[in-house]
């Protein structure tokens, strides 16, 4: 209790990660009540397409009449519950692999770099072309799974390296010599020391994810969304032609807007998270 | 030190040399410039046949004895100087003095060397064979029975005969004449191959290898009969040059045709806009249109109608999609307006389900009087929730159809993911069936397995979103009800066919016509080309249609309107010019028939380079 007392405390203070944190909730709350307050409505009323801004569509229509922020509204629950799953699965076994690779060394390390090199290696284009041929994704955990499913060996990889450098430096080796656990050193000390990469890279797959879930849909292993932040960005260029149409401007930079928001917020949030958890930054 | 102020001079110089050489090379007198694509160099070769072809160079460069107009089936001799039809025989006499961009003459030989080596070509499966008269005549030998005078004209014209010259591909050509030599004529209809023969496994492998062998061979530019010769190839830039030796150059006004491959439709679009191109295919969105004319006051947009039109069929091997009454009342719940607004604004909306073959060819081949007896299925949601209840389905307090046993199913749509007209014009029929009470979910499938995906074992959606009613080729509407009943559209409705027996592959389907009578839609299509008499073809036509429409066995959303972007301060000669300002450069599809031919032309999808060959199209100076 106390811990998450201090933490929230370093967060506040820092005046980014306080910003980080605004932003995110904002977009919690946009994905998780604003659905119940907004209706979506996705019939096509043509000669109301292209609205500017105004207190009933407050970021106006887009192509086919339809208003632009309920669309944003709805698409983010989908985006940051799909973009945050990925994340999730991706650090989770990225680390758990990465740190075991990187502690215990020999063949157990050998075995998890020649399955990482692998999927590495693997290009993911075909593998999920062939998915989408036998299965499709009902829910959003088997489409965080596949969407996981070729970012976790380039994090294993950066965990093990810097899990490799740390160890050999002199505070592991002390606990080493004074007999602490296995668990002692690699959640109180190692942990700490790479927190900040490990939230960087939960920041960055999630982006990715985000964008890669565009992908997906359009192979046809997800249903497809037009309220998907990145389905609405495909949407606003091909529809609106993007540079050839100045009434599409606004529903063509508000998924922008949206997606650039949320990485900001989630980069501020990190450099608190940083602050709080990085042994080197605490007074 | 001294390198570097030497560096220092030499890069201006450069920047200055370049910029000069480039201004040389964009000589715009007399030049046409145009877009496309085309295999990259290295891999760009003048075997037309060769995969990728030669792209965008293949209309300027290769011709046939005729040229078709795809959306109109009016024909133009190239080639060919005259066309004799008696009885069995066609005799055909090609143009004299007509000669190769190689210098080498053009003769019936090289014809004959077309249809030897491409023989899978529709026409050879109702031929018996070629005869060489001499250099410049030849006679096609129908098999019996042989089609009606129309329908040999347009299997003639549907073909590039000049893409095979004789002295380039002899070896290939005289090898797979060898081979048809060992094959018996048949008269069995399902092992006839080309020109009447049978055709063993064997003697098709020999055929396959020799045709890839000849794929391997070829020139490095392309070798045609046709008004311009390719002269330079960059993954970016073509240059075609007049060919001087051209039997129609008196009418080629242009020196050079310049052709940018933008690599998206955006580059393309901004190339339009800002007057680096002469032409531009397509109809965007309503609102980029009206934008790209006003930026660039140079612009002027013909709309034409595309003889296709974007719709889904229903998979009738997935209940409830075997029901008529259960596809009638789908057909009845889309309210097409609103799909034609988001996936074609300009498109036409049909009162039909669809009828294999497309809206505006609907009046020219079946009577008014008919054209009443056919079911209209405009947007009637009432009329679709009756005929649910009919079926015993009820709709629940959530607002969603229950089927007779109480559950509520969930239908998939299945549409090809790079399509995106298709894909926009899918999602919104999507929300409406939900909206209606039938959930209904878009999967957006990658092209290279969606075909296959719809088509095996059971088919993996409830509908597929494909062109449903599409005359590709020719506009006879055969040409688009076989397209439906025994293409790939066919195969994505699962339409019944016989499962074994002599039979076996071949459509089941003997269904009530207008009349109550049973037509067996199999022996009407296979029947359709040798109907002599115009009234006959008129009925057989309208009685699919009309099952094809009543069947409900998918449903067209719009036919697509397609255009042509034209610059008219560079180029002069384009049709309609003094109605420019009544419609401010933006045609709208034209209804006098005359009009319809001229604006057709100008689609070199539709009609070839016709403006160029028939000397409408010059510069301004």
């Amino acid at each position: 209790m106390r811990g998450m007392i201090d933490f929230f405390r370093i967060i506040c203070h820092n005046k980014r990660s306080l910003i980080g944190l605004i932003i995110l909730i904002i977009f919690i709350l946009m994905a998780t009540v604003g659905p119940f307050i907004f209706k979506l409505n996705m019939t096509v009323d043509y000669n109301n397409r292209y609205l500017s801004p105004s207190l009933e569509h407050w970021l106006g229509t887009d192509f086919a009449g339809r208003d632009t922020f309920i669309q944003l509204v709805h698409g983010s629950k989908e985006v940051l519950l799909v973009g945050l799953l990925a994340a999730f699965f991706t650090l989770f076994v990225g680390a758990l692999l990465g740190t075991l690779s990187g502690l215990v060394g020999g063949r157990l390390d050998s075995g998890i770099m020649l399955i990482t090199n692998l999927f590495l290696t693997i290009p993911s284009f075909p593998i999920l072309i062939i998915m989408a041929a036998i299965f499709s994704i009902r829910d959003p955990v088997s489409f965080a799974l596949v969407l996981s499913a070729w970012s976790w060996p380039g994090l294993t990889r950066a965990v093990r390296s810097q899990i490799i450098s740390l160890k050999e430096r002199d505070f592991i080796v002390i606990c080493k010599v004074m007999g602490m656990s296995k668990p002692h050193i690699i959640f109180k000390e190692l942990m700490p020391s790479i927190t900040s990469f490990l939230s960087i890279s939960f920041i960055m797959t999630m982006r990715g994810a985000i964008t890669g879930s565009v992908g997906i849909m359009m192979l046809g292993l997800a249903p497809y969304s037009p309220t998907n932040w990145g389905q609405m960005l495909n949407l606003a260029v091909s529809q609106t032609g993007g540079i050839f149409n100045p009434l599409g401007f606004i529903y063509l930079f508000s998924p922008i807007l949206c997606l650039a928001l949320f990485q900001l917020g989630s980069i501020f949030f990190a450099n608190g998270i940083d602050e709080a958890l990085n042994p080197r930054l605490r007074g | 030190m001294r390198f570097r102020k030497f560096k220092l001079v030499l890069l201006p110089f450069i920047l200055v040399f370049t910029i000069v050489l480039n201004g040389c090379t964009e000589d715009n007198s007399k030049v046409f410039r145009d877009l496309g694509g085309w295999p990259k160099p290295p891999l760009f070769q003048g075997n037309p046949f060769a995969s990728g072809g030669v792209g965008q160079a293949s209309q300027y460069t290769f011709e046939g004895l005729f040229q078709i107009v795809r959306s109109t089936d009016k024909i133009y001799n190239r080639l060919a100087e005259s066309v004799e039809h008696k009885g069995n025989e066609t005799i055909i006499k090609i143009r004299p003095g007509v000669t190769w961009q190689d210098g080498k003459p053009f003769t019936s030989k090289d014809v004959w060397s077309y249809y030897m080596l491409n023989n899978g070509v529709e026409i050879a499966k109702h031929l018996t064979g070629i005869e060489i008269t001499d250099d410049t005549t030849m006679v096609f030998k129908w098999q019996e029975p042989s089609p009606f005078t129309e329908m040999k004209n347009l299997f003639l014209a549907q073909d590039q005969q000049a893409t095979i010259p004789y002295h380039l591909y002899g070896k290939y050509v005289d090898k797979v004449d060898e081979l048809l030599k060992q094959a018996n004529p048949t008269n069995d209809p399902d092992k006839k191959g080309p020109f009447g023969l049978e055709i063993s496994d064997k003697l098709r492998k020999d055929i396959d290898k020799n045709w890839q062998d000849f794929l391997k061979a070829g020139p490095k530019m392309p070798v045609g009969t046709g008004p311009f010769i390719v002269k330079k190839v960059t993954a970016s830039d073509m240059i075609l040059e007049k060919n001087e030796k051209y039997w129609r150059a008196e009418n080629i006004k242009f020196d050079r045709i310049f052709i940018k491959n933008p690599g998206s439709d955006s580059s393309g679009l901004a190339l339009l806009k800002s007057g680096k191109i002469d032409t531009y295919p397509g109809t965007p969105p309503k609102d980029i249109l009206e934008n790209m004319l006003a930026t660039n006051k140079d612009l002027v947009h013909y709309r034409m109608f595309d003889p296709a039109t974007i719709g889904m069929v229903f998979n009738l091997d997935k209940p409830p999609f075997d029901n008529q009454k259960f596809r009638q009342a789908v057909v009845y719940a889309l309210d097409r307006t609103k799909i034609r607004e988001v996936g074609n604004y300009y498109g036409q909306e049909a009162d039909v389900s669809m009828t294999g073959m497309p809206q505006s060819e609907l009046s020219k081949w079946i009577t008014p009087d008919n054209r009443e007896k056919m079911t209209k299925f405009s947007y009637n949601p009432d009329k679709a929730g009756e005929l649910l209840t009919e079926l015993g389905w009820k709709k629940g307090a959530d607002g969603n159809w229950a089927d007779p046993s109480g559950k509520t199913p969930e239908f998939i749509i299945g549409v090809s993911g790079g399509w995106l007209q298709a894909v926009n014009s899918a999602q919104i029929a999507a929300e409406q069936m939900t909206k209606f009470g039938l959930p209904t979910k878009l999967l957006a499938v990658d092209g290279s397995v969606y075909y296959n995906n719809a088509t095996k074992d059971k088919g993996a959606y409830h509908m597929s979103v494909d062109w449903v009613d599409v005359s590709w080729g020719f506009m006879f509407p055969w040409n688009s009800l076989r397209n439906f009943y025994w293409g790939g559209i066919g195969n994505m409705a699962h339409l019944p066919k016989f499962k074994d027996g002599p039979d076996k592959g071949k459509l089941n389907m003997k269904v009530p016509g207008p009349d109550g009578q049973v037509v067996d839609i199999e022996k009407t299509l296979k029947g359709m080309p040798y109907l002599q008499k115009e009234e006959e073809r008129k009925d057989a036509i309208y009685k699919l249609a009309w099952i094809t429409n009543e069947n409900a066995y998918g449903v067209g959303f719009f036919q697509n309107t397609t255009g042509y972007f034209e610059n008219v301060k560079t180029i002069k000669g384009w049709p309609r010019e003094d109605e420019f300002e009544k419609y401010n450069r933006s045609l709208p599809v034209p209804t006098e028939p005359e009009d319809i031919d001229a604006v057709s032309e100008i689609n070199f999808g539709f009609g070839g380079i016709t403006y160029f060959v028939e000397g409408r199209l010059s510069p301004r100076e």
